[in-house]
């Protein structure tokens, strides 16, 4: 009675799919909170300053992450240059110069990375 | 004089072509006289900015010390294949200003170039397909801070349009009909546009003569991976004078206003232009 069951167990397990040994599960991703601002108000067409501070899930401040930021204008398709992003201290990024090149209703997106743990967020920003 | 001659001239020149940021390059217009052979036409142009759009139609003035100023020279050339074909082909060059919170960006390059095949099946009517080859640098390779550098929509384009025109001397009266589609392009799709335009004009003396055209141009929402972007429709209706004066049997100077609507709902989602163009034309015969 016993002999059928183990068997059933086993080959339960066995469809379950374990992963074979030779294929390490992947790492678990880990959320960022990422949290943009612009540094100055009310935003202007150029040499706009963005601050993004970034934080893991428990809320510690993240250092050392690689930032992106894109800037875009979704209604027109249009792309501005990207600005440099210069590493602050305590989980907080600049990026710089931040500049529009029209008048108009604009995404600043962020993406940060750092090891397995990844986050975006994106502002919307409208220029005069 | 013929006011076949004097058309030729004027539909070459056309008016002033849509801001870089929000390029549309037009190729709908120009033709030859019937005795013509070839034309070659060197055009210049300048339009300043005065306001914008909104995704919802709301017009706004440009902000104080916010300027945008693209000016731009021509050069096209139509060549006749027998007797109701003909080829074209423009080569624009821009050079853009814009200042914003007292920095000022200059650049200059070429523009997204045309081409177009014409078919006249009867005397009045044209048919027309072109081709936008993109020779501009477009905004997603842009390196200067306020854009000035954007000389092109980065995309490839066809185009296909209808034009009627009505002689009734020294009347005429000109409708076009036009659709241009550009072609995808790293994910996303322009809106494919169409642009109705009616012009009329009358000869005050011989080799003068004087028009004025209205435009409409509607555009279709943007696709990014198939799906449409909120807000990324697009409408302007502009009009404008010009003056055609053919002062010899070779040569025609053209001038030519056009101007958007300044007010709510008279645009979406487009800047706003007056633009003053002239051109001088030679054709051969």
């Amino acid at each position: 009675m016993i002999r059928p069951l183990l068997l059933a167990l086993a080959l339960t397990l066995t469809a379950c799919g374990a992963p074979p040994a030779s294929e390490p599960p992947p790492p678990a991703t880990q959320a960022l909170t990422v949290t943009p601002t612009l540094a100055r108000t009310p935003v202007t067409r150029t040499q706009n300053v963005l601050r993004v501070h970034v934080a893991d899930a428990q809320g510690t401040s993240v250092m050392g992450a690689a930032v992106a930021v894109e800037v875009t204008m979704p209604a027109h398709g249009h792309r501005a240059a990207a600005p440099a992003v210069v590493e602050l201290d305590d989980g907080d990024y600049e990026a710089s110069p931040l500049n529009f090149t029209m008048a108009g209703t604009w995404d600043v997106a962020v993406s940060v990375t750092k090891g397995t743990g990844s986050g975006a967020q994106t502002l919307k920003v409208t220029t005069p | 004089m013929n006011a076949w001659a004097v058309l030729g001239g004027l539909l070459l020149a056309g008016s002033a072509d849509a801001a870089a940021c929000c390029v549309t390059t037009s190729q709908f217009g120009g033709r030859l006289s019937p005795w013509e052979t070839a034309a070659v036409t060197l055009g210049v142009s300048g339009a300043p900015t005065v306001g914008w759009w909104d995704e919802h139609g709301a017009w706004s003035p440009d902000a104080p010390g916010a300027t945008d100023l693209e000016l731009r020279a021509s050069l096209a050339a139509i060549l006749a294949l027998g007797e109701s074909f003909e080829v074209s082909g423009r080569v624009p060059w821009l050079l853009n200003r814009r200042t914003a919170d007292g920095l000022t960006d200059v650049a200059t390059a070429p523009g997204d170039a045309s081409l177009a095949v014409r078919w006249a099946p009867m005397e009045g009517v044209g048919l027309n397909l072109g081709l936008v080859l993109p020779l501009g640098r477009s905004t997603a390779t842009t390196r200067s801070p306020l854009g000035a550098d954007v000389t092109g929509r980065g995309l490839w384009a066809v185009s296909g349009a209808v034009t009627v025109e009505q002689l009734e001397l020294p009347w005429y009266l000109q409708l076009s009909i036009g659709a241009t589609v550009p072609l995808p392009s790293g994910g996303q799709r322009f809106g494919p546009s169409l642009e109705v335009s009616v012009a009329g004009g009358r000869e005050l003396t011989d080799g003068l003569v004087v028009h004025l055209r209205g435009r409409f141009t509607v555009e279709s929402p943007r696709l990014v991976d198939g799906a449409a972007v909120a807000n990324s429709d697009a409408h302007e209706l502009a009009v404008g004078p010009s003056v055609s004066w053919k002062f010899h049997p070779h040569w025609t100077l053209d001038a030519a206003v056009e101007t958007g609507l300044f007010a709510n709902g008279m645009g979406d989602n487009r800047q706003g232009r007056v633009a003053g163009s002239t051109s001088l034309r030679y054709g051969f015969f």
